[in-house]
């Protein structure tokens, strides 16, 4: 019954209520939002490390990690193969060979890890099949001698990738909605070919107004982007001999990550071309990366594996990457603050506006304690109205920042001009915001406690009356 | 070094003057072009060995440098160089042997095998990079060839052969083109063209002179082709075949002792 | 009327309504208070990620040949003669200038060989800017250490386990060292124990034959202090370069990339090996004040004239860290935006709730005779009080804690800490001191009581005196 009475008592001001409720509702609308970006960034990134760079678990022989010299590959892989098969906590697995070379085209050189895999094994432990860019490219599919999937980056650096203006290329400039005149200048330009982004960008400068530039560079960039597919690159590296060797590939796919560094290190050929080369025997392989279910505890698995093959290096992503690991860890604790600072500046309008009211009521309150009402109903009810007029506001603004979470989460938010910085880093510049329920949780048990303590101060003072004295005031 | 076959070929001139009738009339086609770089291209596997003086200019915008060496070189592909000049490289030697580059530098008294890393770079810092020195890719067994049309080049008369690399062979180039005299299957120019058909490199042979009672060009002038005042020339001072080898000549030992 | 009256009348008023006064007055000091406080800790982090980075390696500005930014090869370094390096030392602005060479080239020791980086430095000059000396392995807690060491009658076995968790481990400080066997700096083992595992490496002394190198390449390489190594590559204009090396000690590089591939050597030594007679490849420069780096980089550069050398700062040498400082910045900046927008808020819904309670109040003014604008005037008068009260209050309550924030700051621990140390940097936390942000914070709350003043004044001019008293 006091709720009842409490509730009905927000709405008797309700212009100064609403006043509260919308300042609460705008900074849960602010923390929730905050909250979603940082929690989607990082979750972006910790994906990123477990699905592309380094999968749950990694094993090696222990002497590998320290030069990655070829002679230490995995010894005896068929225990350990059998018990990744068999283990129902693990997703899958694939075995890889390494090997350090130097990759070179016709016009440039460049050093480069060739990952051999088992594309079918591959894919389920790694994502880059599905960040393939360019048309035509696949991840071993096209039938060919030796293929091999490099990423953005390399092909950059090796010249494989050009940009160039053809007919076919302006047309889809008009459907990707560059005006005419623009299309016009560009065909000065027809079937010139450019190997670098910087000889491109320059040329367009040259030709282009910066409006033109500024508004359709991006397009013009993605759609002269031309991949020479089956372009060859010569690898050259010392086999597990000692012997030189050379070995061409052909390019079948090329991909991007948001990981610059991881792209430009890696490119990726069959186990069984890379054995040709190397003198790698069939079951041979460097390392074997595992991906674990959902929800598993993986350092559990680890050690589980570590009891099971002593003789051998197995470490989780913690282990490989201490600064995600730390990242996860520090993210509720920065949820915390961030909300309750939100809440802490908007307690002060909160008490305000309760004693304000509390004033107001000095007389009835001095009435209601008269007739009977005991110390402890009247702070109760105070509080009571307290924590109903920020909760209201919190609730509110929890809803909104959800569905604004919801849409931007969809689309995601675009912070391309300071991508390169991020991307060289490993860290997106497209962030998904996300949320989940354990914050809206947390925010609640906020919200009713910032309102608890707020009402301490309003509701001492109404305490403090003397019902007396209160009745006769005015 | 490669340099010394692939480069300059002598026609061993009894047996081929007379099959050069039938070559003048030829008709165009992609088996006579083949025929045409095989000629070239095992103009000198007759010979037994080789040994050569040469000097190497390595022109840039900024500087030229001249490096002169001696060159020791047999059938199997071996070959072990001596640079002589000038006194801050001199006494370095280079050995190819199977599918290796050494090298020793006598100042620091080591013996150095290149590792995959250095394989790019030019050698002695010029345009012929140690790939190029070390890489047996075969004219005639990596491409497929076609006789496009015939140029006379410095007065002589050459054959224009396109060479298109196989599938599956370790070539970088996309295209080379070959100008090749009609008399004596020596190699006067190259185009050598990357995976668009833009040409990355040209090499010239000219200033034919006679070594050994075998004509050759003198000079050879390597140019990149994006880099305007950058070149390597490479000039014959001395040339002699078949002359006797030690049976160990080829070997780390002697590149510490070679004089 | 006097603004001396003015200000007494609406000085009075505020006190009249204690409650309301200090409640917004606070929610004023508050938001000043925690948003200098913030700003504070973000500039100071980001300054002291910017030296830390910038200062121990790139310097703040390089002086270059104009060629080498695009391609930084030994070919296009720069002539160091006294005409050059003299103007820059003597600019009031510069605290260190050390001439580097640094180039790529084969290291190889026995039948093992590898590409790596040469840096070729002043040990002296360097010790100013990215000090690598401060990163020698001293200490190795090797096997056969740790074997003898369990010799020793008095040391604690729980100390023995420790150990023996920590063999092969290697450290640049007694800090470092003292950190994982988790015992105090001044503990009466630690002697001890440094005495066994110290070892006899050093790093180069000017004009030093010797080499040092990273402490992977080294462990590739097997090889250590006492050992020699070859060195070969191409030098300037493509003259071969070749020579012998003793090593002298080895480092610790805080990047895995790096410390696979570093070779330390003398300047004048590595002129050698790159017949590179009196050429660098660029000069590192740290200065006294980084806030004037712009205008020393313009200085500089008419100085050194405009067709031979170029001058460029780290955000043009490192313009991944500018962006990656400039992300970080910008959603700082929003999450102050955020709190402003607040207590914007707040106070807006205070001085609503204000006019709603005095309207009899300015009724009764109003119908007594007081002209409308004075009466507004008051009331923003009031307001703008308010504001000042609470943002003074504010900013001096935050100077002691910047103060001792910036002196004295806060150390990190545990993995933190680590992870700093790796990288090289010291695990702190500075706070900014007194720059621009700290009036800005003040400047913000003024203007938005100015603004918040408005609906008062608004209220004023349109108030219906005689509904109003009668309420």
């Amino acid at each position: 019954m006091i709720g009842s009475i409490a509730w009905k008592n927000v709405w008797r001001n309700r212009k100064r209520s609403l006043i509260v409720i919308v300042a609460v509702l705008l900074g849960t609308v602010a923390g929730v939002f905050t909250a979603g970006l940082m929690k989607g960034w990082i979750a972006q990134r910790l994906h990123s490390v477990i699905h592309t760079e380094m999968a749950h678990i990694r094993i090696n022989h222990p002497d590998y990690l320290l030069n990655e010299e070829l002679v230490f590959g995995i010894p005896e892989p068929e225990n350990l193969t059998r018990f990744l098969r068999e283990d129902p906590r693990i997703e899958g697995f694939s075995g890889r060979t390494r090997v350090t070379a130097m990759a070179a085209t016709a016009r440039a050189n460049t050093g480069i890890i060739l990952n051999g895999i088992h594309p079918e094994e591959e894919k389920t432990v790694r994502n880059v099949h599905t960040k393939l860019i360019g048309n035509e490219g696949t991840y071993f599919d096209t039938p060919m001698q030796n293929p091999i999937v490099i990423s953005d980056k390399t092909a950059e650096i090796l010249r494989i990738k050009n940009y160039e203006i053809t007919p076919e290329v302006i047309d889809s400039f008009r459907k990707a909605g560059v005006p005419e005149e623009t299309c016009e200048k560009l065909s000065i330009l027809l079937n010139q070919r450019f190997s670098t982004e910087k000889a491109f960008v320059k040329v367009l400068r040259q030709n282009l107004a910066h409006h033109e530039i500024k508004n359709f560079g991006s397009t013009l960039l993605a759609q002269s982007e031309h991949f020479r597919l089956r372009s060859r690159v010569v690898f050259t590296f010392t086999d597990s001999q000692g012997k030189l060797v050379y070995q061409t590939y052909k390019v079948c796919g090329v991909y991007k990550t948001n990981n610059t560094m991881f792209d430009q290190m890696n490119a990726f050929v069959l186990k069984e071309d890379l054995a040709e080369g190397a003198g790698f025997g069939p079951t041979d392989m460097h390392e074997i990366a595992v991906i674990a279910k959902e929800d598993t505890d993986v350092d559990a698995l680890r050690n589980d594996m570590r009891a099971l093959f002593p003789a051998l290096s197995i470490l989780s992503w913690k282990d490989l990457s201490p600064e995600a690991a730390m990242m996860t860890e520090f993210m509720d604790l920065w949820y915390l603050v961030i909300m309750g600072f939100i809440l802490f500046a908007l307690a002060f309008g909160i008490i305000n506006t309760m004693l304000m009211a509390i004033l107001e009521r000095i007389k009835e309150l001095g009435m209601l304690m008269a007739i009977g009402m005991n110390r402890r109903r009247v702070f109760r009810m105070i509080m009571l109205e307290t924590v109903f007029l920020t909760l209201t506001g919190a609730v509110a603004g929890m809803g909104v920042g959800a569905i604004i979470i919801a849409l931007t989460g969809k689309t995601g938010l675009n912070f391309s001009s300071v991508s390169e910085g991020f991307e060289a880093m490993g860290w997106s510049a497209h962030i998904f915001p996300e949320i989940d329920a354990g914050f809206f949780v947390m925010v609640t048990l906020l919200v009713i406690l910032t309102g608890i303590l707020s009402s301490i101060v309003p509701a001492r003072k109404a305490l403090s009356l003397n019902p007396v004295e209160a009745i006769r005031s005015e | 070094m490669k340099l010394s076959y692939t480069a300059m070929k002598t026609q061993m001139i009894l047996i081929l003057l007379g099959i050069l009738g039938q070559f003048s009339a030829a008709k165009a086609g992609d088996s006579d072009a083949r025929e045409i770089v095989r000629k070239a291209e095992t103009k000198f596997n007759g010979e037994q060995s080789s040994y050569s003086e040469m000097i190497l200019t390595i022109v840039r915008p900024a500087y030229e440098r001249r490096i002169e060496f001696k060159t020791w070189a047999e059938q199997e592909g071996n070959s072990l160089t001596l640079i002589t000049a000038p006194a801050k490289e001199k006494g370095q030697s280079f050995l190819k042997s199977g599918n290796n580059l050494w090298s020793w530098n006598p100042t620091i008294q080591r013996l150095i095998k290149l590792p995959p890393s250095m394989m790019a770079q030019g050698w002695m810092g010029s345009d012929y990079s140690n790939d190029d020195i070390l890489r047996e890719s075969s004219l005639v067994r990596d491409f497929t060839h076609h006789l496009k049309s015939e140029e006379t080049i410095d007065g002589y008369p050459c054959y224009v052969v396109e060479l298109l690399p196989l599938e599956n062979s370790d070539v970088l180039w996309g295209k080379i083109v070959l100008w090749i005299t009609k008399d004596s299957f020596l190699e006067l120019q190259s185009e050598y063209y990357d995976e668009e058909g833009f040409r990355v490199k040209t090499h010239r042979a000219h200033t034919l002179k006679t070594f050994d009672q075998r004509l050759l060009p003198s000079v050879m002038e390597i140019i990149p082709a994006d880099e305007p005042g950058s070149k390597t020339l490479v000039s014959i001072q001395k040339m002699q075949f078949n002359i006797p080898m030690a049976p160990n000549f080829f070997s780390q030992q002697n590149m510490k002792q070679i004089r | 009327m006097k603004i001396k009256d003015v200000l007494k009348i609406a000085w009075r008023n505020l006190w009249r309504n204690k409650r309301r006064t200090l409640i917004t007055a606070a929610s004023i000091f508050f938001a000043v208070f925690f948003a200098i406080f913030m700003r504070s800790f973000q500039l100071g982090t980001y300054g002291y990620m910017i030296e830390q980075s910038i200062e121990s390696y790139t310097g703040y500005l390089q002086v270059q040949n104009p060629e080498y930014a695009d391609d930084p090869s030994i070919d296009h370094s720069l002539a160091l003669n006294p005409n050059v390096l003299r103007p820059v030392r003597e600019h009031p602005n510069v605290e260190a200038v050390s001439p580097r060479i640094e180039s790529f080239a084969l290291i190889s020791s026995g039948i093992l060989s590898k590409g790596i980086m040469i840096s070729g430095i002043d040990p002296l000059l360097e010790e100013g800017v990215s000090n690598p000396a401060q990163r020698l392995v001293r200490y190795q807690i090797s096997k056969d250490a740790i074997a003898r060491l369990k010799e020793e009658r008095n040391l604690p076995a729980s100390l023995f386990a420790r150990l023996d968790s920590l063999s092969d481990q290697v450290y640049s400080n007694e800090k470092q060292l003292a950190a994982d066997l988790e015992l105090e700096e001044s503990s009466e083992y630690l002697p001890t124990i440094q005495r066994y595992i110290s070892l006899s490496h050093r790093f180069l002394t000017p004009g030093d034959s010797g080499v040092v190198i990273s402490y992977r390449l080294a462990r590739y390489l097997k090889v250590t202090a006492g050992d020699s190594i070859v060195l070969m590559g191409q030098g300037y204009q493509g003259i071969s370069a070749a020579g012998v090396y003793p090593v002298r000690g080895l480092v610790r590089m805080a990047s895995p990339e790096l410390d696979n591939k570093l070779v330390y050597m003398d300047l004048g030594e590595a002129r050698k090996f790159f017949s590179l007679n009196d050429r660098v490849s660029y000069l590192a420069i740290n200065l006294n004040e980084p806030s004037e780096m712009v205008e020393t980089q313009k200085d500089l550069q008419e100085t050194l004239g405009f067709d031979q050398l170029v001058v460029k700062n780290w955000e043009e040498i490192l313009p991944t860290l500018k962006q990656q400082i400039e992300g970080d910045n910008v959603s700082g900046k929003v999450f102050i935006g955020i709190l402003y927008a607040i207590v914007f808020f707040g106070i807006f819904g205070t001085v609503v709730m204000m006019i709603a309670e005095r309207r009899r109040e300015f009724g009764v003014m109003i119908a007594v005779g007081m002209k409308r604008r004075k009466l507004s005037l008051i009331v923003s008068v009031e307001m703008l009080l308010l504001g000042i009260v609470g943002t003074l209050s504010g900013m001096l309550a935050s100077v002691p804690v910047l103060l001792y924030g910036h002196y004295s700051p806060i150390h990190l621990t545990g993995e933190m800490a680590r992870m700093y140390e790796e990288m090289g940097f010291d695990p702190l936390m500075p706070l900014a001191l007194f720059e621009p942000y700290f009036f800005i914070q003040g400047a913000v709350v003024l203007s938005m009581i100015l603004l918040v003043c408005l609906s008062p004044v608004q209220s004023i001019q349109k108030l219906d005196e005689i509904r109003a008293i009668r309420g």
